[in-house]
């Protein structure tokens, strides 16, 4: 067995090799206090372990140590028995982060078939914005497990290249699966409104009540004007929380035109529409708001209440 | 501080089979601010030497087998 020259890394070695696996894993724990750079081979050591417990504890304390010496280790350990384990291998690989590991995810990411390894390695992948990860992600857009095309979608959305945009838009509206619809939904908020403009609409009326909230959300982030008229009829949607994110867009983009639908929204049974809509109210700045922010000031819920003093605030410097 | 002798009914509660104070563990020991835990020499686990606790929660979030269980007076909840 290898030593080491700190007493104390060499004492956790010992109880590293001892026959309980309760004492390794407890020294796998005390790995985590020593600042010696050798301490990294140890907890590949112990990613490796006969058991399972010692395997989690390890993969929990990854994310302390010098990623670039893990990630082969992380990446092995996404292939693990255990899926507390693999879980774990896949969100320490996903907080590090580091350039370093780019090369071996992208050799992992063409080797692997396994649908949680590869959305592990894909969420992986998503925050170093590697170039490289362009076609392999838009090749798992047609995996058959909705969980890679959830995180094919989050990485073609980070790296913000508008040749993706179709591809993108595409599976927006045609996924089957709706929160890989959602995050697409989400991501198309890089392009220009003239580019996915009229798909976002289309999204106001999806059949999942997610996405439709997702579609009003990014036709606010995209300052998206055109789409006024459809989110105004989403202020009726069946579900109030796609009716309060239509609202939310509405005083996004300022629609004086929308100033009735909001008002109407203003008298809503659930209390946080009312309060969506006095803000919007308050944000268009426009004095037709005025009576029903004023009607508001009574409002029975506190937080509307606030808001509507707020919003007459704005009204008021606006005048 | 007052020393516990009897385990009547002290705050902290420690799972003895689940307990790995004696593999080494020593979480909840250097967790308390009020150094009221203890390992038992008996048995080799955690227990709560001290009945003194001012019910700040980390010996129990920290636990690596959810062996402890801090419980708070009916007054504080």
């Amino acid at each position: 067995m290898k030593t080491y020259d700190d007493p104390e890394l060499q004492a956790i070695a010992v109880k590293l090799t001892s026959d309980d696996p309760g004492i390794r894993r407890v020294a796998v724990m005390d790995l985590v206090d020593s600042g010696e750079p050798e301490a990294v081979e140890l907890v590949i050591h112990a990613l490796n372990d006969p058991d399972t417990n010692v395997r989690q504890e390890a993969a929990k304390v990854v994310d302390e140590f010098e990623a670039a010496d893990m990630a082969d280790a992380l990446i092995a350990a996404l292939s693990d028995g255990d899926e507390v384990v693999r879980n774990s291998a896949a969100h320490a690989l996903a907080d590090l982060k580091d350039p370093a590991a780019g090369e071996p995810l992208l050799e992992a990411l063409e080797n692997s078939t396994d649908g949680f390894v590869v959305s592990g390695i894909l969420r992986a992948l998503k925050p170093l914005r590697l170039a490289g990860a362009q076609r392999p992600a838009l090749k798992r857009l047609g995996d058959s497990d909705p969980r890679v095309r959830r995180e094919a979608v989050a990485v073609i959305g980070w790296l913000k290249q508008p040749e993706n945009l179709p591809a993108l838009v595409e599976t927006a509206q045609h996924d089957a699966d709706p929160e890989v619809r959602r995050a697409a939904t989400g991501a198309l908020v890089y392009a220009t409104p003239h580019q996915v403009g009229q798909a976002l609409i289309s999204l106001l009326k999806d059949p999942n009540w997610q996405v439709r909230c997702e579609a009003a959300n990014s036709i606010g982030k995209l300052d998206h004007q055109a789409a006024a008229p459809a989110l105004m009829e989403s202020t009726t949607d069946e579900l109030w929380q796609v009716r309060e994110k239509a609202v939310d867009a509405l005083g996004k983009l300022g629609i004086i035109e929308a100033i009735p639908v909001l008002g109407k929204c203003s008298k809503d049974a659930m209390s946080n529409l009312r309060k969506a809509a006095i803000g919007a109210l308050g944000a268009i700045a426009h004095n037709d708001g005025r009576p029903y922010v004023v009607t508001a000031l009574d409002d029975p819920d506190p937080d509307v209440r606030k808001l509507a003093r707020w919003a007459i605030s704005k009204l008021d410097a606006a005048a | 501080m007052p020393i516990a002798n009897h385990h009547s009914s002290v705050p902290v509660i420690v799972d003895e089979d689940k307990c790995i104070a004696d593999k080494g563990c020593t979480v909840c020991i250097d967790v308390c601010p009020l150094d009221v835990l203890w390992i038992n020499e008996e048995t080799g686990k955690a227990h709560m030497k001290y009945d003194e606790c001012w019910y700040c929660m980390p010996c129990e979030a920290d636990c690596p087998t959810d062996a402890v269980t801090v419980n708070i007076p009916y007054l504080l909840r």
